[in-house]
């Protein structure tokens, strides 16, 4: 074989890769079964607040966790997806977030907000209002896009608590507003904040609960 | 063995065969590096609005007013959230949102364009999909290894490394090499 020919059959080898590339199905994907006619006001649902009994012990979640196989969720997955089986309300984290620091736990709830340049996390909402948990990864491991927003999410993670001190509030403060493209002005921020996130291993989108 | 003609053909279909990739992954780049002064995925537009009160009414009926009064097709509205008594948050198609009091009616619109082109050219380049598109983009990666190094030697002469191309090669290593020798300096 000529050398151009050996070429030429190189370079359509590697275009053929890149089709059967492109056509593979990635991990991300919405397995069938999802209703894509469904009314996309469905997103929102409210969920009841949690009765005292339904509260979770972190342990007993853990344990659960470990004994049952995971669930298969609907939708589309985003890193590890979801393992665990025991949800935890983001109220309950809120709370007490010292009980849960640490660890793994899946949350529900409606991605009210998602970091709209790296798309490296997004905000869910809780039960009561303006209740709402961070979920992060760390840039490139997993993207969410801005469509996402009034999806719902099942997301697990590490429970996470940094506390800031007032300086560190305004710079945070003052990136997200600058990534959002909003006004900020450091003098309405007066009190430091403790930050309490998930630290994601993966999620389920899906456009209602 | 002529072995310079048969780099320069490599050379050349290589060429050939990258140009999009080179071009996907160059402008992608140079959008990514300014990811601090420009949103490379998404035009964001906020707008002050005022609706007027939204009166008394379960959240549905709050939805439903918010999206008339700003001409919205409520079929296209993706869910809402309460962020406090007062203030409603109802999401749009591709990210956009309006932010509204209940009590008065004032707040922001914001509306999301998703960036064409460039949106897809910051998915292949950052890798967004992940799977097989990583082994396509190191193959990638090792053709461009190919494109340099063969265009590195597939001169000979005056023209080639050993004459004046040598100072071209040396003028590429040392920018990084300053960049790098500066870092550590300050680090």
């Amino acid at each position: 074989m000529s050398h151009r020919k050996a070429m030429i059959a190189a370079l359509l080898s590697i275009a053929l890769l890149a089709v059967v590339a492109c056509n593979k199905k990635p991990a991300e994907t919405t397995p069938a079964g999802a209703d894509p006619t469904e009314p996309a006001v469905q997103a929102v649902q409210e969920t009841p607040p949690t009765p005292a009994a339904d509260k979770v012990d972190p342990g007993a979640a853990a344990t659960q966790a470990a004994a049952e196989p995971p669930p298969k969720l609907e939708g589309k997955v985003y890193g590890a997806g979801v393992q665990a089986v025991q949800v935890v309300q983001i109220a309950d984290i809120r709370n007490d977030p010292d009980k849960w620091v640490g660890k793994k736990v899946r949350v529900e709830g409606t991605v009210v907000d998602v970091c709209p340049k790296r798309g490296c996390w997004f905000e869910m909402s809780g039960v009561a209002p303006g209740e709402s948990m961070r979920f992060k990864v760390k840039d490139g491991v997993m993207v969410f896009p801005m469509s996402a927003r009034g999806q719902h999410a099942v997301a697990e993670g590490v429970v996470r608590k940094i506390p800031l001190n007032l300086e560190q509030t305004i710079r945070v403060k003052a990136h997200e507003a600058e990534e959002k493209g909003e006004k900020f002005d450091p003098a309405t921020v007066t009190e430091a904040i403790t930050l309490v996130r998930l630290d994601g291993t993966g999620a389920v989108l899906r456009d209602s609960k | 063995m002529r072995w310079r003609p048969a780099l320069r053909a490599v050379h050349r279909d290589l060429g050939y065969f990258l140009t999009v990739l080179v071009c996907i992954y160059s402008i992608s780049g140079l959008a990514v590096n300014h990811i601090d002064d420009f949103n490379p995925n998404y035009a964001i537009e906020n707008r002050d609005i005022d609706i007027g009160p939204l009166g008394d009414g379960d959240l549905d009926a709050l939805q439903a007013t918010v999206a008339e009064r700003l001409d919205i097709d409520p079929a296209s509205v993706r869910g809402r959230h309460l962020i406090s008594r007062d203030q409603l948050r109802i999401f749009l198609p591709e990210g956009g949102e309006v932010k509204v009091s209940i009590a008065t009616g004032k707040g922001l619109y914001k509306d999301v364009r998703t960036r064409t082109i460039l949106f897809e050219f910051n998915v292949l380049h950052l890798n967004h999909m992940k799977g097989a598109w990583t082994w396509f983009a190191d193959a990638v990666a090792i053709l461009l290894l190919v494109l340099a190094l063969t265009g590195l030697v597939m001169l000979g002469g005056r023209k080639g490394l050993a004459g004046r191309g040598k100072w071209f090669a040396l003028a590429g290593l040392v920018v990084p090499v300053a960049f790098v020798v500066v870092y550590h300096l300050q680090h």
